[in-house]
């Protein structure tokens, strides 16, 4: 009896958990799945305003291979990508490990100053102001110190790095990398200490092997998000001057909406996502790691 | 936890290292808030000194005309003739953007809470496992591989292909409609979060069963167990997931851009002031001059100090938030479980 009604509440159960999950259920369907089975039909077709689509085969990605800018645009996202993780990532783990020195009410004000955040669009609009070659506060800066102004974003030399920089400055500790360094158990810092090891030691044999993942994951999302650039050079740049700062991202958009190839653009764009994921794969491989053992 | 242990402080060579730490951090705290500071300074400058060089470190008559803009529209003068620029006032587009925040976050949170609660207390067996994957397995997928599909998919709906097609045999269309230049269009393909979903599901996984075999023992239907005992004990994962949402959505750029484009008066705060820089540096005058259709926008009081004056009302809100969520926040991320 006490059997029947246990089954028949696990039963009641499973039917709840499928009317939970059906609202989220049908938006991942339409919104997440089903655009992404649409790209792999659009890359293959041509479309044509009078006249139904046609099925082409791989002529958009041979369009897109032959097209100067697709070499151009992945070299550009690439040095963006090299630059801005080589520059950016190992700061908020450094500041993140420095931070938690400090006393708990240092901690405290420093982590609420430091979080001061800036919206996206308004960090752009800035410093698209500071490099302003004519009225900017950049130039004003240099001209203090006798160094003659600068043309920032309008100097193909210059361009990429000034799209990177604001990363640099504006940067801060990760919240998530504190969060992981403070569950860190204290008994094996204590147990470095007692076998002699220093501070530099402790953070590289205890610290870093602990939070450890949490690089690997920060890695990842950094290297997807870096690849997909578009917003910082799109606003800043427009991709100039020339090419230099035009990414792939910013291609696809181009593509899609100012030449009205939205075949060609998503053809592009399946060829950033095996692109992301080759690397994806190496980087599953190469860094394997579990600190527990 | 520190690395330096309490006992170990009062070292003089402790000392310096620590005071040389602390050095580094206020200085990266500084470096950090000058650009900041240069944003409200230029935000309460008036318009032609703006356009000055070398720029005056504060201004000579501060003012808070530039805010003034909030209520006004702006007309693009030059061209032989004006024609309106923004057509709106500026709270229209700010309001745009709580709208899109508060709108994502109200559709969101809950349908992924729901469906994490689902998969993690409820489904068992194979169904949970296959789910889980369906849930998260779009995290792996670059989000632009989507973008014009899902343009596609929306500006007829729900048709995803280039046109909509045609009812067989007939000349008449089927039925569609189309999301684009809707709020809509913006918040429903947010309705669901692969990443806010993994938060949930790893943090419900935590909440022990026997609290909710008991629930069901008293005679609690699925929906009380989870409003009266999940929720309250997921309240810093909630935080997270909310201040997630509000300023991914808050930030949001491309995606309002391409959807929201024909529309002026939907346009949230981000698209506007794009347009609004994008308008200020292409007639930026040589120095020295200034260009007749410029000089006109300056006397009415549009330049920089106002587009400034718009970031910080932009950035406000996400401060609010952080500050709101700050405890939980931190709280969240640790319990989390990311080790």
């Amino acid at each position: 009896m006490a059997a029947t009604v246990a089954h028949r509440r696990l039963r009641y159960a499973q039917v709840a958990g499928w009317i939970f999950a059906s609202p989220a259920l049908l938006v991942q369907t339409i919104f997440g799945w089903l655009p992404v089975a649409i790209a792999f039909v659009v890359a293959f077709q041509r479309y044509y305003l009078a006249k139904p689509a046609e099925w082409v085969g791989f002529a958009n990605f041979a369009e897109v291979f032959a097209d100067p800018l697709t070499p151009i645009s992945f070299i550009n996202t690439g040095i963006y990508a090299a630059l801005s993780l080589g520059l950016t990532f190992i700061i908020p783990i450094i500041v993140a490990i420095f931070l938690l020195e400090m006393r708990p009410g240092i901690i405290r004000v420093m982590m609420i100053l430091w979080f001061i955040p800036v919206a996206q669009m308004a960090g752009i609009v800035l410093w698209k102001w500071l490099y302003n070659t004519n009225y900017g506060a950049l130039n004003a800066i240099l001209n203090e110190v006798g160094i003659p102004s600068l043309q920032w974003l309008d100097s193909p030399q210059t361009a990429m790095l000034c799209l990177v920089l604001p990363g640099v400055i504006m940067f801060g500790p990760g919240l998530v990398y504190i969060a992981s360094l403070q569950s860190i158990p204290d008994e094996l810092y204590e147990a470095a200490h007692i076998e002699g090891a220093g501070i530099w030691q402790k953070i590289w044999y205890v610290t870093l092997p602990r939070i450890r993942p949490i690089i690997a994951m920060m890695l990842i999302f950094g290297v997807i998000g870096a690849l997909q650039i578009f917003e910082l050079p799109f606003i800043m740049t427009r991709g100039g001057p020339g090419t230099v700062t035009t990414t792939v991202v910013m291609r696809v958009y181009t593509l899609a909406f100012n030449s009205f190839r939205m075949d060609k653009a998503t053809a592009l764009s399946i060829v950033l996502f095996f692109a992301i994921m080759i690397l994806i794969i190496i980087q599953r491989r190469y860094f394997k790691e579990d600190p527990d053992q | 936890m520190p690395v330096i242990p309490e006992v170990g402080r009062r070292d003089v060579r402790m000392k310096i290292i620590l005071l040389g730490i602390a050095a580094v951090l206020w200085l990266g705290v500084i470096i950090h808030l000058a650009p900041i500071f240069w944003m409200f300074v230029t935000s309460i400058k008036p318009t032609a000194e703006v356009f000055r060089f070398p720029p005056t470190l504060w201004p000579e008559n501060p003012t808070f005309d530039p805010y003034r803009l909030l209520t006004r529209t702006l007309n693009q003068v030059g061209g032989g003739g004006s024609t309106a620029l923004f057509r709106y006032p500026m709270w229209t587009y700010l309001f745009n953007s709580v709208l899109l925040a508060f709108g994502t976050v109200a559709f969101e949170v809950p349908i992924t809470a729901l469906a994490a609660y689902g998969v993690a207390k409820l489904l068992r067996g194979r169904a949970a496992r296959v789910l889980f994957l369906f849930f998260i397995g779009t995290l792996m997928i670059p989000g632009q591989v989507a973008l014009i599909p899902r343009f596609l998919l929306l500006s007829h709906f729900p048709w995803p292909t280039m046109s909509v097609p045609h009812i067989p045999f007939s000349e008449s269309f089927f039925p569609s409609y189309s999301f684009v230049g809707t709020y809509w269009g913006v918040i429903l393909p947010a309705a669901f979060n692969a990443f806010n979903f993994l938060l949930f599901t790893g943090y419900f996984a935590t909440i022990p069963s026997e609290f909710i075999d008991a629930a069901r023992i008293d005679g609690a239907t699925e929906m009380q167990i989870f409003q009266r005992i999940a929720l309250p004990l997921s309240r810093p994962i909630i935080a997270v997931c909310v201040y997630f949402t509000f300023t991914a959505t808050w930030n949001s750029f491309l995606w309002p851009l391409i959807v929201l484009m024909g529309d002026q008066s939907k346009w949230p705060l981000s698209v506007m002031m794009y347009k609004l820089q994008y308008f200020l540096t292409n007639w930026q005058p040589a120095q020295g001059t200034m260009d007749p259709a410029m000089q006109q926008m300056v006397e009415s009081g549009v330049g920089f100090n106002a587009l400034m004056a718009l970031a910080i009302l932009e950035s406000i809100p996400v401060f609010i938030m952080f500050l709101i969520f700050r405890e939980q926040l931190m709280k969240g991320i640790r319990l989390q479980g990311f080790k």
